[in-house]
């Protein structure tokens, strides 16, 4: 991301839980505040130290303890990387129930921690369905065994959901056991192009009730971001090169069935052609072209890295509303800088990216040799302060919008540091201080993950 | 001028191979089957031929169990105007096949046959030679540029052989085989798969094309290639030594030499990098200048004199000592903590002259 550059003169990795819960007894001891790591992927700078917190990094944390076959549910600890999870899961008929760019590096703990939501949230739900029970060690370093297994279970408060989603600032997970769907055989992707917007909506409420039981995914993206794509990542194709269209939309649907699967897809993208809601559209005809079309979706992050300097917003909102945004955005920033819009349809969620050549907050040094005619060469360094523009355009202005109109700040990439003190914008003064509240009972001393999620006034 | 596409269904390219448990053949319930890649890119350059104008038509064939249907369909959302669907069960080896393609090829007489230059799941690569051979038509095999000349009737063809590229110029009708690099291609879309539901697939039976299924091959077993093994780390010197000497199986390794023994023709046996002396064993890992040069700078280092020792087996004998100094050097952290291992010239020096 190159935006946010810790500072932490230790890290430590522990191997068990054991070994997790001894480091904060004795941190908790000392004050000494930490910050618990996972692959590192946030996007809200979560994971970073802030001034000189102790890194708690769990990737050696990593084995799967057990797998039921027959009730899908897996057990294992939080620093198993979610694409090994995934494999392990393949093998044995079953997936995981969640599926987000980062993969390859992210681990559960950090998705359960932060409640990362991704491509399958659609069909699955969120990590709050599917997240059956944890182990987390609080600040103190006392363990709490919640890795409970069952699906149904009313016996008091459901601790586990505040952990789920508090992003290490209440405990840090060891130890998660997840529900797991099984894998279904039958998968087919449809990438299509919509001409408005009004097109990609009326075309979620139409799978919604054709493709009911069987959408697995419903993303969208606008021609920048394909643009984006194109332009940025090697190897990408785009499968509808004949014309230019203003709206692309990714439909999933897995099923059990392949040939009643695929008819159902195709009865239902022929009625939206015809009804002129898809202006054009290809349908994958092997997991090759299936994982191609998924790339330019998943591409997006990474071209919008290659790009130049990008902020990003990751908002929920009414799905009619979402992209007023991305356009009252152009409106206001004009020709500085490019406005992209995609995200999870399906989800109500809407992840905007605005995409200038450079970070234009940053201050720049510059070095100039000076030689003067009989002195020494001298070395100048220059300071160059630039000020806030394109920053100052879009926050507050996208919080505010968001809140205007009922939305979250934060879909899926939850607080960090980067919104911690906007938490105001999505939540109400009597909500936030219960809230902290609950962060002092929990950690009293305040080393969790400090300056992030609640705002510092509240606790300090 | 009609063009011919033969179309296999076999297991997606993505999906990892299965065993069946009784070693019969590949597992293929519940795996999900697609269009041969190959044959894609062969059905690809059908359609672009005729998008240029020079083909009337492009009717894609396939022969086996009645899914390939479904592979047909693909094919007609590609774009080929209409489809044979040959009824057979689904192990048909090459010559079967390209019997009855010579015999669809009689019924359709089309201009061109293109083929893929082979199914990704047997790997045969035999069916279009075969069914060239059986035609009696001219063959580009390995196809990875196709220029038509209507007028001429001829075919000019790009192919990718060993050590670059070769051109022939067939005679029409002829049968072409797509490699890799030919196109890219293109999506079924959504108009185009529309379009194909009212295209035809006409079937057909071995029976009425009058070919005998029958084949003088039959699968005995079908296994998994062995696992590689795993490394192992030596404890000394010593074995190390020892296992190069007697393990290693030096002489196997494929200089210009081995080759041209073990029959394959060559434009020379002699080392490419002198090119003064046969490219032996011995000469390739010691004997050849920049070699030996490297040798000699490494016994300096020893403190040894290798300027009688012959060939390699005797270098290993001669310098067991300074094998062991070296390799603890490199790698014996304990004693040389302070040493980094980089493969450029000043670190090592610099890190000899201290220890």
């Amino acid at each position: 991301m190159h935006k946010y550059k810790g500072s932490s003169k230790l890290m430590l990795q522990p191997e068990n839980t054991e070994e997790l819960s001894q480091i904060l007894k004795y941190c908790n001891s000392r004050c000494l505040a930490v910050v618990p790591q996972g692959g590192n992927t946030g996007l809200v700078g979560g994971s970073v130290p802030v001034f000189d917190e102790v890194i708690i990094n769990t990737r050696r944390m990593n084995s799967i303890i057990s797998f039921d076959k027959v009730s899908g549910v897996l057990v294992c600890e939080a620093g198993c990387i979610l694409e090994n999870l995934i494999s392990f899961l393949d093998k044995q008929g079953f997936i995981m129930p969640l599926d987000l760019g980062a993969k390859g590096s992210c681990q559960i703990g950090g998705n359960v921690s932060t409640n990362a939501g991704g491509l399958r949230l659609v069909r699955y739900g969120s990590l709050h369905g599917t997240v059956l029970g944890l182990e987390v060690v609080l600040a103190n370093g006392d363990v709490m065994d919640m890795l409970g297994t069952l699906r149904k279970d009313n016996t008091g408060y459901d601790l586990k959901h505040l952990f789920i989603g508090s992003e290490g600032s209440l405990g840090i997970i060891t130890k998660v056991s997840i529900l797991t769907p099984p894998k279904l055989s039958s998968v087919n992707i449809a990438f299509l192009a919509c001409q408005d917007y009004i097109s990609c909506q009326k075309l979620l409420f139409e799978a919604k009730r054709r493709l009911g039981e069987i959408l697995s995914a419903f993303e969208f993206l606008d021609s920048r971001a394909m643009n984006l794509v194109l332009n940025h990542l090697d190897g990408v194709r785009n499968p509808l090169p004949s014309s230019i269209y203003n709206f692309y939309v990714l439909i999933e649907t897995t099923g059990s069935n392949e040939s009643s699967d695929k008819e159902k897809l195709e009865a239902f993208l022929v009625h939206a052609m015809e009804s002129g809601l898809v202006s054009d559209g290809a349908l994958a005809q092997d997991l090759n072209q299936a994982s191609s079309f998924w790339h330019i979706r998943e591409g997006i992050p990474e071209a919008l890295m290659k790009a130049g300097a990008v902020y990003k917003y990751d908002l929920s909102l009414p799905v009619e509303k979402m992209y007023d945004l991305v356009e009252e955005m152009r409106i206001r920033l004009g020709a500085e800088a490019n406005v992209v819009g995609y995200g999870h349809l399906g989800d109500g969620n809407l992840h905007l990216n605005v995409s200038t050549p450079q970070y234009d907050d940053a201050v720049r040094f510059v070095f100039l040799l000076h030689k003067s005619k009989n002195g020494p060469t001298v070395l100048l360094l220059i300071i160059i302060r630039t000020p806030q523009q394109i920053l100052a355009q879009i926050e507050p202005f996208v919080y505010e919008w968001t809140s205007r109109h009922h939305g979250s700040i934060s879909a899926e990439h939850g607080l960090g540091l980067m919104k911690a003190e906007k938490i105001y914008y999505s939540k109400s003064a009597g909500t936030v201080q219960l809230m902290a509240s609950i962060k002092k009972l929990l950690d009293p001393s305040g080393i969790l993950n400090p300056y992030k999620v609640i705002p510092q006034s509240l606790l300090s | 001028m009609k063009i011919m596409v033969a179309i296999k269904r076999v297991v997606d390219y993505a999906v990892k191979i299965r065993i069946k448990s009784d070693k019969s053949g590949v597992e293929t319930t519940n795996v999900k089957m697609s269009m041969n890649p190959f044959c894609e890119i062969a059905l690809e350059e059908a359609l672009k031929i005729k998008e240029s104008g020079l083909a009337s038509e492009v009717i894609a064939v396939s022969m086996g169990p009645v899914q390939c249907v479904d592979t047909l369909r693909t094919g007609l959302a590609m774009g080929a105007d209409r489809a044979i669907h040959v009824d057979a069960p689904a192990t048909l080896f090459p010559l079967s096949v390209a019997k009855l393609l010579k015999a669809l090829v009689e019924v359709e007489k089309p201009g061109l046959l293109i083929l893929g230059k082979q199914a990704i799941d047997d790997d045969c690569n035999q069916t279009g030679q075969m069914v060239a051979g059986l035609l009696n038509w001219p063959q580009g095999t390995f196809a990875s540029k196709v220029v038509l000349d209507k007028e001429k009737k001829v075919a000019t063809v790009d192919r990718e052989v060993d050590g670059g590229l070769e051109t022939l110029c067939l005679d029409l009708p002829a049968v072409l085989t797509a490699d890799l690099r030919l196109n890219q291609p293109r999506y079924a879309t959504l108009p185009n798969i529309m379009k194909a539901k009212s295209k035809p697939i006409k079937k057909m039976t071995a029976e009425e094309l009058k070919v005998e299924l029958r084949s003088d091959m039959e699968v005995v077993q079908v296994t998994e290639p062995p696992k590689r093994k795993a490394g192992v780390i030596l404890s000394s010197v010593d074995e190390l030594v020892d296992k190069l000497k007697n393990e290693a199986h030096i002489g196997r390794l494929p200089t210009r030499e081995a080759l041209h023994k073990r029959g394959i023709e060559l434009d020379s046996v002699l080392c490419p990098r002198c090119e003064a002396e046969v490219q032996s064993v011995n000469h390739a890992i010691f004997g050849c200048g920049e070699v030996k040069r490297m040798w000699m700078a490494m016994a300096n280092w020893w403190k040894m004199d290798i300027s009688n020792v012959e060939n390699f087996m005797g270098l290993l004998d001669t310098t067991r000592d300074g094998v062991a100094v070296t390799l603890s050097r490199l790698f014996g952290k304990k004693r040389y903590g302070h040493l980094h291992i980089k493969f450029g010239r000043t670190v090592i020096e610099r890190s000899l002259t201290k220890t």
